[in-house]
């Protein structure tokens, strides 16, 4: 079987939100992109939200995440938010604003200030930047809520959600279950499946009647995340206008739906700038002595190679796929088998208690890098050309710190720079900022 | 004060099935179990119902129970057992001399055995090791413990009998050599409780020392540790067993959706104290290897462990628990140490928990000088009046023909739905998810509870009418119980799977926060 050769500029593995990022920024550059990933990407279990730092060590809320980043940076040397540096995250924000705008999907808050958003449990998030289409649900606004589900729809429970938030809050909050037919019809409803539903002006109509008949006095109106997949502003305020009051969403099991609108949003934004995106296969990279030379992808019925000038590793950690662990204790990065920093005995993983406050050894673990992203070789020496960001990095804990899309977005697009930098066609061309 | 003819301690197997023998003929009789059923060895054994092959060699007696028991069991109790068939098999790494020593203890323990060609094993077996020498077809099976509990527990109580999970037993009014009554607690309310009665039974299993030390008698029971690792995948559809002695890592047993390897043997000072030792999962999937190639590799879901209620007259707590005879004993405390209404029901195994329990009831008859013929043997057990295995597939048969709301899936991995947790919630009076579980399989896939979890609190929280709080703490002690058993075999997949649950839990539902009652003053986010 013969091998196929593909050259571009750069090669982003993984399609999670560092990876889109990357991409989306050296698309913005004029670089010739390919985006190659073995799966769908992470957004999809996420909040859709853009978690910037929430927490401190002790688990305490964090008001204003700017100036706790300055912190966490001189406290934290080795936390990739000390290697992507402020600067980064400003840029990656900017360009996800953008991506995220050409979608007609816009995004409500300021990085100077974190908001504290009701969970599918009844419980709070703190996050940061917030789809316009939950920033109506900060539990500090003291407007009274009302919670809407659907009785067929098994991923949201509004009264254990209100129990629970009423005890947290002191506003009330009052819950309501619809029985729509459209959705008793079906036995086994995903998120996705009612997110459909909400497109169609005529279904929400009949919520709209039904829940207008049962408002209790309430200032505000939240429902599961699903308010549309494809034209989530319309839907929006299209209830908004009827109801006559501010309604948000908020987010429960996977799929997520906002994660996945995030998800569509940069695809089709990379897709109309060129970037070849190619998900769904295995990938292998080779590396001689500090620079990769190829990734080799294991596609349908032969191998493809690609070579490109520079690759940006955005596979994800211990739980995207981008580092594999063994019984043995090994714990191997997937794509080149670059060296992974981390306990090498796996009772050494996990410490004390399951969802406990403490961040979990095997959270931590990544590939290490030096200060411009590129990945360390065996002997500690930088692999010029690979450049880590999200997850694959090591020393932060994003369920913890509540950090995943700022690291996430900082480091992809620290990593798209030091790949301009090392394209050679986009320096002799003077392309770029 | 409450009153019964008979107390029947342990509701394992082998106290349910005490119970509804004892009831079928004729006793006023009352369980009492410190836990939910099955929650000591019972609902921690790997699935096996024995034919008796594995003991023929070193435990003839062992042997001959098992296979009369098997062949009870699956008239009375078709549906907990699934006829898998058994293979033994011959490995490069088994003495190869023990086949033919095997072949002539199974027919004299009135096993049948059969050899067949390594070709057709292969056949029915496509993952068996290639290199395999001999194959042997004898009439093992899969059984489904808590279904085959239940199934007793219900039967007694057509029968007048009583069962009280919970209760925990604390103490005996005894005078002139007998037990007048017995202490519980119930340890969902705190009340105390006191049973008069004619007679005790203790089979309270590994716990049966510390029952009959409340009540006078010594009872030497040894804790024989045995740890097991459910794989992800049904990986055979026959029980396998290596052909050599009983050793570690030498059975494979398929069970729904799923296959278990088991087992260890460790004796251990306390039955409610014990870890599971990296070495033996270690141990279990290199075993696994030689039975299946790239056993070791393919995704595992848990580790559990159980303790064998090893029995034997004198102190065997310093030999290997393997060389222990699996035959179980009934201890007449009236003629062995001068309590007269009391006998306990040691040893044994679970394929031959009926045998025991009417050999404990036979005592208690003859201590009485009463007459009453066992029943057990002849009646199924309910549920099983037709012969048939309660398979995943007429689950997945019911779910295709039910819709509605009501109908929707809550656990996927299990095809559990949303009326059948309301009903045993109500059934068995419970928020617990792990009462639920036990009835449902609920939680026990792939995702280890990740979804049906919050989902299943939800439900509880509007059926039961509970508080937030209460929900919140059995929402979160279910996922403390399934991660402790994630725990021993996190790599791979597995630690995949507990990222994720950890993104949902805390990530998306926030249950770091749910005390973090907000004031404005004192928190401004």
């Amino acid at each position: 079987m013969r091998d196929h050769i593909r050259h571009c500029d750069t090669i982003v593995i993984g399609s999670g939100l560092a990876g889109l990022l990357a991409a989306a920024a050296l698309a913005e550059r004029g670089a010739r992109v390919s985006l190659i990933a073995k799966g769908g990407g992470y957004l999809h279990f996420t909040s859709g939200c853009v978690d910037i730092l929430g927490a401190d060590t002790a688990g305490n809320a964090l008001d204003d995440p700017l100036s706790a980043l300055s912190a966490l940076i001189a406290g934290n040397p080795s936390h990739p938010y000390a290697l992507a540096r402020e600067d980064a995250l400003e840029q990656s924000i900017e360009l996800f604003r953008r991506v995220m705008s050409s979608s007609d999907y816009l995004f409500a808050g300021t990085l100077s200030r974190n908001v504290l958003m009701p969970t599918a449990l009844g419980s709070t998030r703190v996050t940061c930047l917030v789809p316009e289409s939950m920033a109506a649900g900060d539990v500090r606004d003291d407007s009274p809520m009302l919670i809407v589900g659907f009785r067929s729809f098994r991923d949201f429970y509004p009264p254990y959600l209100a129990a629970n938030l009423r005890r947290l809050v002191p506003f009330s909050v009052h819950d309501l279950y619809l029985d729509l037919p459209a959705l008793d019809g079906r036995r086994h409803l995903l998120s996705m499946d009612v997110a459909r539903c909400f497109d169609d002006p005529h279904f929400r109509g009949e919520v709209i009647k039904r829940v207008k008949a049962n408002l209790h006095g309430a200032g505000r109106v939240g429902f599961p995340a699903v308010l549309g997949l494809d034209r989530p502003r319309e839907a929006a305020a299209h209830l908004q206008e009827r109801l006559g009051l501010p309604v948000f969403e908020i987010p429960t099991l996977p799929p997520s739906v906002a994660g996945i609108r995030v998800d569509n949003a940069f695809r089709r934004w990379l897709m109309q700038r060129g970037v070849r995106i190619e998900i769904g296969f295995w990938i292998e990279g080779r590396i001689d002595g500090s620079r990769a030379i190829e990734i080799v992808v294991d596609s349908a019925g032969h191998k493809t190679r690609y070579s490109a000038d520079a690759y940006v590793l955005a596979t994800g950690g211990t739980g995207g796929g981008g580092i594999k662990a063994y019984p043995n204790g090994r714990l191997q990065e997937t794509v080149f088998d670059l060296p992974v920093q981390g306990p090498a005995d796996r009772t050494a993983w996990y410490r004390g208690e399951f969802l406990g406050r403490e961040p979990q050894p095997i959270s931590l673990v990544g590939v290490r890098t030096n200060g411009q992203l590129q990945a360390l070789g065996a002997d500690s020496r930088p692999i010029d050309n690979v450049l880590v960001a999200g997850a694959t990095l090591p020393s932060w804990d994003p369920t913890r710190e509540k950090s995943g899309e700022g690291v996430a977005l900082a480091t992809g697009w620290k990593a798209a720079m030091g790949a301009v930098a090392l394209s050679s066609k986009l320096n002799s061309v003077g392309v770029g900022k | 004060m409450y009153q019964t003819e008979v107390v029947v301690i342990g509701g394992g197997a082998t106290g349910a099935g005490v119970l509804r023998d004892a009831a079928m003929r004729g006793f006023k009789t009352l369980l009492v179990e410190r836990g939910d059923f099955g929650t000591g060895t019972s609902g921690r054994y790997h699935g096996l119902l024995h034919s008796g092959a594995r003991y023929a060699v070193r435990d003839p007696v062992s042997a001959r129970e098992c296979i009369d028991e098997n062949r009870i069991l699956r008239r009375i109790a078709s549906a907990a057992i699934e006829d898998t068939g058994g293979l033994f098999v011959t490995t490069p790494d088994d003495d190869p001399s023990y086949a033919d020593k095997f072949v002539v203890a199974c027919r004299q323990a009135g096993i049948p055995v059969e050899e067949i060609s390594v070709a057709e094993a292969l056949r029915r077996e496509p993952l068996l090791n290639p290199a395999i020498m001999r194959v042997f077809v004898v009439p093992d099976g899969s059984c489904e413990p808590w279904a085959l509990i239940d199934a007793n527990v219900r039967s007694a109580r057509e029968f007048g009998g009583e069962a009280w999970n919970y209760h925990r037993v604390h103490g005996f009014e005894r005078s002139n050599g007998r037990l007048d009554a017995v202490h519980v607690l119930d340890t969902r309310t705190g009340e105390e409780k006191t049973i008069s009665c004619d007679f005790v039974i203790n089979a309270a299993g590994a716990w049966a020392g510390q029952i009959a030390a409340m009540a006078g008698p010594p009872v030497h029971m040894t804790a024989g540790k045995g740890s097991m690792i459910v794989m992800n995948h049904r990986l055979v559809n026959t029980v396998l067993n290596r052909c050599h002695m009983p050793s570690d890592g030498d059975i494979l047993v398929p069970v729904g959706t799923v296959c278990i390897i088991g087992t260890t043997s460790i004796n251990v000072p306390d039955p409610d104290d014990y870890e599971i030792e990296p070495a033996e999962i270690d141990g279990m999937l290199a075993e696994g290897e030689k039975l299946i190639p790239g056993f070791s590799r393919t995704r595992s879901l848990r580790a559990y462990a159980g303790v064998r209620p090893l029995y034997s007259e004198h102190d065997v707590s310093s030999s290997q628990g393997r060389e222990v005879t699996r035959a179980y004993a009934v201890l007449q405390h009236s003629s062995r140490d001068g309590v007269e209404n009391f006998v306990s029901v040691v040893g044994g195994k679970l394929t031959t928990y009926r045998l025991m329990a009417q050999a404990g009831v036979d005592a208690m008859c003859d201590d009485l000088g009463v007459t009453r013929p066992c029943r057990t043997a002849d009646e199924p057990l309910p549920g099983s009046e037709n012969g048939r295995y309660d398979s995943i597939q007429r689950r997945l048969a019911t779910i295709e023909t039910r819709g509605g709301a009501e109908n929707a899936l809550v656990c996927e991995c299990e095809f559990v739905q949303r009326t059948q947790v309301e009903h045993v919630a109500l059934e068995k009076n419970t928020h617990d998810l792990n009462d639920i579980r036990r009835e449902l399989r609920l939680g026990m896939g792939p995702c280890q509870g990740g979804f049906c979890t919050y989902r299943v609190g939800g439900i509880l929280h509007e059926l039961r009418h509970l508080s937030p709080e209460v929900t919140n703490e059995a929402l979160l002690r279910f996922l403390n119980e399934r991660w402790k058993g994630i725990k021993p075999v996190l790599w791979g997949d597995d630690l995949r799977q507990v990222q994720l649950d950890e993104e949902i839990y805390v990530n998306l539902l926030g249950v770091d926060r749910l005390e973090r009652v907000r004031t404005r003053a004192q928190e401004p986010v």
